[in-house]
């Protein structure tokens, strides 16, 4: 087997320089979003007391989720011995890592109190899947980070199997802490669900992959370097069965909550309603997120090695986007029942009578969300910049697909 | 570390400065420090310098026993003195008694407010008043001195 | 659910059992004190709240009328709850709905607010602590605490709580609130704690009184000779979302 050599990114580039200036730039209209929320209080944005969490807890939580499935890569090749991608482990790790911190910088901007968040350690309840969530976030960070070291210091290569495989699992246990933020919310029928653990972990698959995707092949081309057709095949191959294993979830969900009587209002007008969630769920989710994408990587004449796999890529994590928007901004928005089940309420001032409530994002969280984007595409740029993660070349000569790992 | 320092050095400037300084004037060198205009002779305990240096670490145990415990400010025993309404409402008075706003008309922070006199000198910012009302509402109320002992 | 430290929790103990043993006893112990105060109600002694006691409410809704606002009046003076710019933002601890019965169709008007679980699922899911339940059954917001994650008002089945949006100016002295917390009733905290022995009512339940409704009864429910001790025992009455068994301290006639 051939060494593989990895090489950091020069960064000189015109290309480089506009993307660093774009991230940048998102970064800090994500920085003056929360200044100014932070002084306006969350008034200005179009969360309210019905629509507790907003378009901020979706870009985070899809940060998230999408940092524990970008690991996938790298424990493929390690934890499974799948040779093929062990010279991407680098790169997955650091992506994981960017994409995680994304995330939780939008999740901690997004509170009404953040300079309270040190009781967060001081005073932890231990009944909160949420304060376990934020444990969770470091020890990612931590198990990934010996990880990546194990990876680049040969003369830790002793730990590299079981760092790899420390990380592996502890992925799994984040993801499963982030479906059961939702999950064990016993009072709200449509979030209340054991599935939702499992199924965040098959989307983060899916999305995490899709991210995946396209940072290596945006990264290969303007860096010049030969990325192989055998490679990304494979790549695609994956996207295929997580894409459909992400389907398959979510018509479970739907169909088993359809199915409970207790449920039924809330799903019918999820999924045959006239809010824009119907829309999103069934044009992002289903159309752009699920069938266009199959259609790009199943059709062989246009599956071919690049446009269709990264425009499949990228409209996966539309879709995603949208199933995430969905699942919990549309579920808060269909009135809660609070009697109980043989009462129905007609009228309050509260809103429990209202058909749905409304919810109209202001422009500052999508900026708080964009600004998550962009620190994570900052930090993954700069760390390929400063660090040796990307191979000179993952040309298919290169590349030894039956390889074992050694 | 650098905390230590500098309510040190603030403290011992403080009592220079009140040393020097006559009883009725309480203008000192650090600005305005406004007593309240009550007959009351002292603070809620008996000692100006333990509340000058240790106020904060009262307050905030205070704070956890009233909300988490629900152990109150009790007029006849005069356990749970620290309630942050009774400092406010001895303190935030000028000379004649009258209440004095935290926040001026343009929401600068008003100098003259007994907690942010000496705030604004150390630079300490605290948040309480965000949710805790600044200006008095109540009648000044005098502890009486016969079952007050300091510790 | 951390409370607080070691020490601070004996002592809870032993004011317990000065509680015990009535306030002119505890009054007692304490040189110096006159004997004014006898005469009037007892005081609290400072002590903390204890787990003797569980407050709650019993609201027949046949004797609520629709239409009538006053409990939800009376909160919002007793808070200074102002309505925000967006109506959707606007803090509400109470609020008034009105219910059809699915199988008989009779409509009900009622008062809907905390329901102070014995197993609220706010303070399971709150991350620091801040979402709390007192001793003595009351459930509410420790806002030092309070990171404003709002997952409590996402975990709460009656979404009693709400989000103060905005900064908030003339609190209340006795009921301090700010931006970036969450907030909901708190059976008028402030108002129990003056004398446990013989609370004043919450704002709401007075207000219901002197509208002559007296719809809602509050009290101890442990306290056997309590009214709201005796009125549950003598009426049917239920929970709320009572499939989630979380043994509410706010119970409901006439539904
Ligand atoms: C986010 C709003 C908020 C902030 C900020 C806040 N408090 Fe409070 N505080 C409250 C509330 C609400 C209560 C009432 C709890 C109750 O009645 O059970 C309270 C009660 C208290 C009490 C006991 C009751 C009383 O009147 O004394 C003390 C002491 C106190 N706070 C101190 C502080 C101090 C010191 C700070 C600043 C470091 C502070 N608080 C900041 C909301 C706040
Ligand atoms: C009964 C009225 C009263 C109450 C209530 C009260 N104080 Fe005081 N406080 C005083 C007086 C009088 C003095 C000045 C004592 C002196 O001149 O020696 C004082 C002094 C102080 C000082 C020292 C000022 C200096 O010169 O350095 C601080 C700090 C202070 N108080 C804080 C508080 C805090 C915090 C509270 C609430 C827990 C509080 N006080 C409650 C009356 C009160
Ligand atoms: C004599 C001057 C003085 C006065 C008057 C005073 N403070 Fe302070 N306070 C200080 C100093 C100095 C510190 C900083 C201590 C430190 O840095 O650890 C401080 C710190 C605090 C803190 C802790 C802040 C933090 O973040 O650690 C609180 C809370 C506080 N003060 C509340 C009050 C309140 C409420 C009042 C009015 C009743 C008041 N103080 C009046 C001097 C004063």
């Amino acid at each position: 087997m051939k060494k593989v050599r990895y090489l950091e990114l020069e960064g000189k580039s015109a290309s480089f320089n506009f993307l660093a200036a774009l991230f940048a730039g998102m970064a800090a209209l994500g920085a003056w979003a929360f200044f100014h929320l932070e002084h306006s209080g969350h008034a200005d944005t179009g969360m309210n007391n019905q629509i507790v969490w907003g378009l901020p807890h979706v870009f985070a939580i899809m940060l998230i989720v999408a940092a524990s499935g970008a690991l996938n890569l790298a424990s493929i090749g390690t934890v499974f011995n799948k040779g093929l991608y062990k010279p991407l482990a680098r790169i997955s790790a650091w992506l994981s890592i960017s994409l995680l911190m994304g995330g939780v910088i939008v999740l901690v901007l997004d509170l009404g109190n953040p300079f309270h968040i040190d009781y967060m350690f001081t005073s932890f309840n231990e009944t909160s899947i949420f304060a376990w969530n934020i444990l969770l976030y470091p020890g990612f960070f931590l198990f990934t980070g010996i990880y990546l070291w194990t990876m680049m210091d040969t003369s830790k290569r002793n730990y590299y199997k079981s760092a790899g495989t420390a990380a592996f699992i502890w992925r799994l246990i984040l993801t499963s802490g982030t479906g059961l933020i939702f999950g064990l919310l016993v009072g709200r029928i449509g979030f209340n669900a054991a599935i939702m653990a499992p199924m965040f972990i098959v989307v983060s698959f899916s999305v995490g992959l899709a991210f995946f995707i396209i940072t290596l092949m945006a990264t290969y081309k303007w860096s010049n370097r030969p990325l192989g057709c055998v490679l990304l095949k494979r790549l695609k191959n994956l996207l295929v069965i997580f894409i459909a294993a992400a389907f398959y979830f979510a018509v479970i969900f739907h169909l088993t909550k359809y199915y409970s009587m207790a449920s039924q209002d809330l799903e019918s007008w999820l999924l045959f309603g006239d809010s824009v969630h119907t829309k999103l769920l069934w044009i992002g989710q289903v159309v752009i997120g699920t069938l266009i994408p199959l259609a790009l990587l199943l059709i062989p004449r246009v599956g071919e090695c690049n446009t269709a796999i990264f425009s499949a890529a990228v409209l996966v994590i539309i879709g995603t986007f949208c199933q995430f928007f969905v699942t919990i901004i549309g579920t808060q928005a269909f009135p809660q029942q609070v009697i109980g089940s043989d009462y129905q309420v007609i009228a309050s001032k509260f809103g429990d009578a209202d058909p749905y409530h409304v919810y109209s994002p202001s422009s500052w969280e999508v900026m708080l969300g964009l600004g998550g984007l962009g620190l994570t595409f900052l930090m993954v740029l700069y760390g390929f910049k400063i660090m040796r993660f990307l191979p000179e070349s993952l040309a298919d000569k290169d590349l030894d697909p039956h390889a074992k790992s050694a | 570390m650098s905390k230590l320092i500098k309510l040190f050095l603030f403290s011992t400037l403080l009592a220079l400065a009140s040393s020097v300084s006559t009883e009725s004037a309480k203008e000192t060198s650090l600005g305005k420090l406004t007593y309240p205009a009550v007959q009351g002779k002292r603070c809620v305990i008996n000692d100006t310098m333990e509340m000058r240096k240790n106020h904060m670490n009262y307050i905030t145990h205070q704070r956890a026993e009233t909300t988490r415990l629900g152990k109150r400010w009790n007029k006849k025993t005069h356990k749970n003195n620290f309630s942050i309404e009774k400092c406010i409402n001895c303190h935030a008075r000028d000379e004649k008694g009258k209440p004095v706003k935290l926040k001026l008309g343009s929401g600068k922070l008003n100098a003259e407010h007994f907690c942010q006199s000496c705030h604004n000198y150390t630079a300490v910012t605290i948040d309480c008043f965000s949710c805790h009302s600044a200006t008095p509402t109540g009648k000044v109320k005098i502890i009486s001195k016969s079952k007050k002992k300091s510790k | 659910m951390s409370e607080l430290n070691e020490n601070q929790q004996t002592t809870t103990n032993r004011r317990t059992f000065l509680k015990a043993g009535v306030a002119t006893a505890s009054m007692g112990l304490i040189p110096g004190v006159n004997l004014i105060g006898l005469s009037q109600a007892a005081i609290t002694d400072g002590s903390a709240a204890s787990d003797k006691q569980r407050w709650g409410m019993l609201i027949d809704t046949n004797k609520c009328e629709s239409g009538c606002t006053a409990c939800v009046d009376a909160c919002n003076k007793e808070f200074n709850i102002k309505p925000s710019k967006k109506p959707s933002q606007t803090v509400q601890f109470i609020r008034k709905v009105t219910v059809r019965h699915k199988l008989t169709k009779v409509e009900t008007s009622l008062p809907l607010m905390c329901q102070h679980c014995e197993n609220p699922p706010c303070v399971d899911v709150c991350p620091t602590g801040a979402s709390m339940k007192r001793a003595d059954g009351i459930v509410k917001v420790d806002m030092h605490r309070c990171i404003g994650c709002r997952y409590c008002m996402m975990a709460c089945p009656y979404k009693a709580r709400s989000f103060i949006h905005e900064e908030v100016t003339e609190q209340m002295a006795y009921a301090p609130r700010g931006k970036g917390s969450v907030d909901s009733c708190n059976l008028c905290v402030h108002r129990i704690d003056e004398n446990r022995e013989n609370p004043r009512n919450p704002a709401c339940v007075d207000a219901c009184n002197s509208k002559g409704h007296k719809a809602m009864i509050f009290g101890d429910i442990n306290d056997l000779k309590s009214n709201l001790n005796k009125a549950l025992k003598k009426h049917q009455s239920r929970e709320l979302r009572s499939e989630l068994g979380l043994n509410t301290g706010v119970r409901y006639r006439g539904i």
